[in-house]
């Protein structure tokens, strides 16, 4: 019995691909046909750029950005830093410096996103007229994104996140780092649309283009006991409570890691983050807990899972009918096609004073190499939760340089955000 | 205006979403599939044993089953008749029981039955002899066994009972070769195993020549060290023509075996395979031969067998493949081979590379060619008729091939089928898109106009 039925089980692995474009697709039917937007609901919409303090030039450029933008809604833009740092934001309405004395139990950046709770708090921006959308000091919303993130008449709600800021670009190392978070666009386009759109039971949450309303924040706040996976925590609990999920498709675009050791320690920051919060029934409920653990697992099962099956079906040990053969095979090129749209998708950003041949034709040069390279972004993603699995937990919220200047320093733990209380 | 973007997104998304569910499922099952769930072996085999060659056996006068791991005592049941050109010795138990001196060699089986004359050890009855010892035809030593002479040869099923060549000549022409009792050899347990430990066979050893022409062998062989029916082992070679194999265990079996020519043959109802050159034989000829109706393969060149030609021979109703490739054989040419209704496969290569499989007929068995765990230097397969098996070719592609009537062929209906359901599918989508949007629309109304009179108030 346990013969015949492993081998299916193994093979299972190889449908993923099918499971999941049924998901992609239904996610955004879902959002192009039931994501409801109502402006008048809203008065006020605060723009959050929420950084330890290093990247002062970038959080600039992110600003001006905005500010170019025909924002058709009156908006703040706040920055949210930590202390001892410049305070250069000339375009920011408002710089909020987490003092040191602030005393949270959450730590590094939960921790300043909870001070900036209580500031809203002063300010009386708790009700359901705001909304806020957090940006991270790497990530660039498009004007659609910043419109329908104001619009969408949710309790909380996300766009899609894609890695098109200098994508696939030089030095070599950023290129291959810019495939490998092609994954990263897939995930999101997959389940975030129908996880977070139509179950309102989040799998993945970023914090980048998280957009809430000041109620929400309110009610569920930041103080949670951790160092990192504030988003995935927040997003969680938000949808516990009974809070309105949404997702619509609007870019957030982020940059991927400029070095091996940024990328190494980004995932690693993820990966343990998600694991405290797993572990840990005052961070995560019960059944959110369940989800992401299964999430994790079935990652490590379809990795696994295929490469066995295709070792043993090469070996002759396995002998499928060949009706599956086919959709074995359908299932493979749906693969590809999924990164042939990340590959497309994210080299979409026309950087300033590109060509339009050059801007079409670095469009479609990436994704081919997306395509091309699809083997080695989904294994060595894997390999990278096997790795800082292996590297153990930092217990600490590092930091990686945003940009190819400010990456050639080393990375640094965000310390000044203090200890817990 | 974005509004009106996402309206045309999700009918196009629809759109999308059928057109390609209806690729997939054009491709899944628009073809038909005949069952195409491997044949299993017929039954089990038990693993290899490393043991001692039989001649050794015999001559020590131990089981036929001895070996390092299974240690035994010598019984005088087991007795040899060992021809060398000045002398015939009788063994039994390992010790001599007499020892012929001879002015000239023994040449022929005849001569033999009257030079011993012990009619318990070997025996003749007109032109038939009975053995009841192994004989072995040793160094140096030319030894025919031919009609009109002698036509029937019964090889008592007893321990110890074979026919050999070592180091020495045999020719063996018009003569029926079989066991004293009917039974088919079996394999598959221990028991069977044991119970075939006195079945017969003929063995030809270390650099020796045995020819056949126009025999027939019957009931031989079991699942032993060179035991298996006719053998040739230890760079032994010569030619088997015009014979017919039936209900051995299997029909011919080589083992580092260079330029052996099998031609003419008839293999039929052998227990395992019908021609099995085996473990570095290579540059043999197989041609115009039949095998049919055995166990498992008709043809198998396994394990490092190379350069070889299998080719004019018909493989028809076995229990798995017609011929096979496997364990790195490779430099084969199997061309012009009738290869039909085996329950497994036609041809199969199997991490065998560089063969060349060309102008055979492959038709009616479950895959026509089925490659597997093949490497560079690629097998070439061409100008072959593959007709009416469940699949075409597995692993290999058919261009240069004639491919027709197998499994996996498009069909015209279920295509139909397949995009009327589509577009059934489609208007429905479109139908509940429509209304979804209309649904999301009247809500968002009425929110807007709610909050608006609350604004009012």
């Amino acid at each position: 019995m346990l013969i015949s039925v492993l081998p299916w089980f193994l093979l299972i692995a190889y449908f993923r691909p099918l499971f999941e474009i049924i998901f992609l697709a239904v996610g955004e039917w879902w959002f192009l046909t039931r994501f409801e937007e109502d402006r008048s609901k809203f008065n006020r919409y605060i723009v959050q750029i929420t950084t330890v303090g290093r990247e002062v030039e970038r959080v600039n450029e992110i600003i001006n950005e905005i500010r170019s933008y025909p924002l058709s809604m009156p908006y703040l833009i706040w920055v949210v830093i930590e202390p001892g740092n410049v305070v250069d934001y000339p375009n920011a309405d408002e710089v909020i410096v987490v003092p040191a004395e602030f005393e949270s139990v959450a730590q590094y950046k939960c921790r300043a996103l909870e001070y900036s709770r209580t500031v809203r708090g002063r300010y009386g921006y708790t009700g359901p007229d705001t909304k806020i959308t957090f940006l991270d000091d790497d990530t660039s919303p498009t004007w659609e994104y910043l419109e329908t993130a104001f619009a969408g008449d949710y309790d909380i709600c996300q766009g899609l996140t894609a890695p098109r800021v200098r994508y696939g670009s030089g030095p070599f190392t950023h290129f291959l780092l810019s495939h490998i978070d092609d994954l990263r666009f897939h995930n999101c386009m997959t389940y975030c649309s129908s996880f977070q759109g139509i179950f309102n039971a989040p799998l993945f949450v970023h914090g980048e283009g998280l957009t809430i309303t000041g109620y929400t924040e309110n009610k569920v706040g930041w103080n949670f006991r951790i160092f990192a996976s504030e988003d995935l925590t927040f997003g969680c609990n938000a949808a516990h409570q009974g809070l309105r999920w949404g997702w619509f498709h609007e870019y957030i675009e982020l940059t991927s890691p400029w070095t091996w050791g940024a990328y190494f320690k980004q995932r690693r920051r993820w990966m343990w983050g998600n694991i405290h919060a797993v572990v840990n029934r005052d961070v995560l409920p019960f059944w959110p807990a369940v989800r992401i653990a299964v999430r994790y697992g079935l990652s490590l099962f379809t990795f696994v899972g295929s490469g066995v099956a295709l070792v043993l079906t090469l070996l002759g040990k396995i002998h499928i009918p060949q009706i599956w053969f086919s959709v074995f095979w359908c299932s493979l090129i749906v693969w590809l096609l999924n990164f042939a749209m990340s590959g497309w998708v994210n080299a979409g950003r026309r950087e300033v004073n590109q060509t339009s041949f050059d801007f079409w034709a670095n469009r479609v040069f990436q994704t081919v190499c997306a395509v091309v390279l699809t083997p080695f972004s989904a294994s060595f993603t894997v390999v990278a939760l096997i790795t800082t699995l292996y590297m153990g937990n930092p217990r600490a919220f590092e930091v990686i340089g945003k940009t190819e200047k400010t990456s050639d320093a080393e990375s640094y733990t965000a310390d000044t955000a203090g200890a817990p209380a | 205006m974005r509004a009106s973007r996402r309206v045309r997104g999700a009918y196009l998304l629809v759109l999308i979403v059928v057109l390609m569910a209806a690729t997939i499922a054009t491709y899944v099952f628009g073809r038909t599939y005949r069952t195409l769930a491997l044949q299993k072996a017929p039954f089990g085999r038990l693993a290899y044993v490393p043991s001692f060659d039989p001649i050794e056996d015999v001559s020590l006068g131990v089981p036929m089953d001895s070996g390092n791991n299974a240690p035994a005592t010598s019984t005088k049941d087991i007795r040899a008749i060992e021809v060398f050109p000045s002398q015939v010795v009788m063994l039994a138990g390992g010790h001599a029981h007499r020892v012929i001196d001879l002015k000239r060699p023994v040449s022929t089986l005849h001569d033999l039955v009257h030079l011993v004359n012990e009619p318990s050890w070997i025996s003749e009855r007109s032109t038939v002899v009975t053995l009841d010892a192994a004989v072995i035809d040793h160094v140096g030593n030319t030894m025919s066994v031919a009609a009109p002479v002698t036509t029937e040869v019964v090889m008592t099923v007893r321990q110890g009972v074979f026919l050999a060549a070592n180091q020495a000549t045999l020719t063996l022409s018009g003569v029926y070769f079989h066991a004293s009792d009917h039974n088919t050899p079996v394999a598959g347990s221990r028991a069977a195993q044991r119970a075939d430990l006195g079945r017969p066979f003929i063995l030809a050893t270390t650099h020796s020549t045995m020819t056949i022409t126009n025999s027939t062998f019957r009931y031989l062989g079991r699942d032993w060290n060179s035991s298996y029916g006719v053998a040739w082992s230890k760079d032994s070679s010569g030619s088997v023509s015009g014979s017919v194999f039936e209900h051995n265990f299997i029909g011919i079996y080589t083992e580092h075996s260079i330029g052996l020519r099998i031609q003419h043959n008839r293999f039929y109802y052998n227990s395992l395979y019908g021609v099995d050159p085996h473990s570095g034989s290579s540059h043999l000829l197989v041609e115009y031969n039949i095998s049919n109706y055995n166990g498992r393969h008709g043809i198998i060149f396994s394990d490092h067998v190379t350069d070889g030609i299998v080719r004019y021979n018909v493989t028809k109703a076995n229990g798995l493949n017609g011929i096979m490739m496997d364990e790195a054989s490779t430099s084969n040419k199997i061309d012009h081979n009738i290869v039909s209704d085996n329950k497994s496969d036609g041809i199969v290569l199997a991490e065998s590379d560089n063969n060349e499989v060309a102008y055979n007929t492959i038709t009616g068995n479950r895959v026509g060619v089925h490659i597997r765990g093949e490497t560079e230097p690629k097998n070439a397969v061409f100008r072959n008729t593959i007709a009416n098996n469940d699949m075409a070719a597995q692993g290999s592609g058919l261009s240069g091939n004639n491919s027709y009537g197998n499994g996996g062929q498009w069909t015209a209906r279920r295509i139909a089928s397949v995009w009327l359901t589509a577009l059934a599918l489609l208007v429905a989508l479109m139908a509940i898109t429509r209304m979804s949007r209309r649904g999301r629309d009247r809500r968002q109304t009425r929110s807007s106009r709610r909050q608006t009179g609350l604004g009012m108030a």
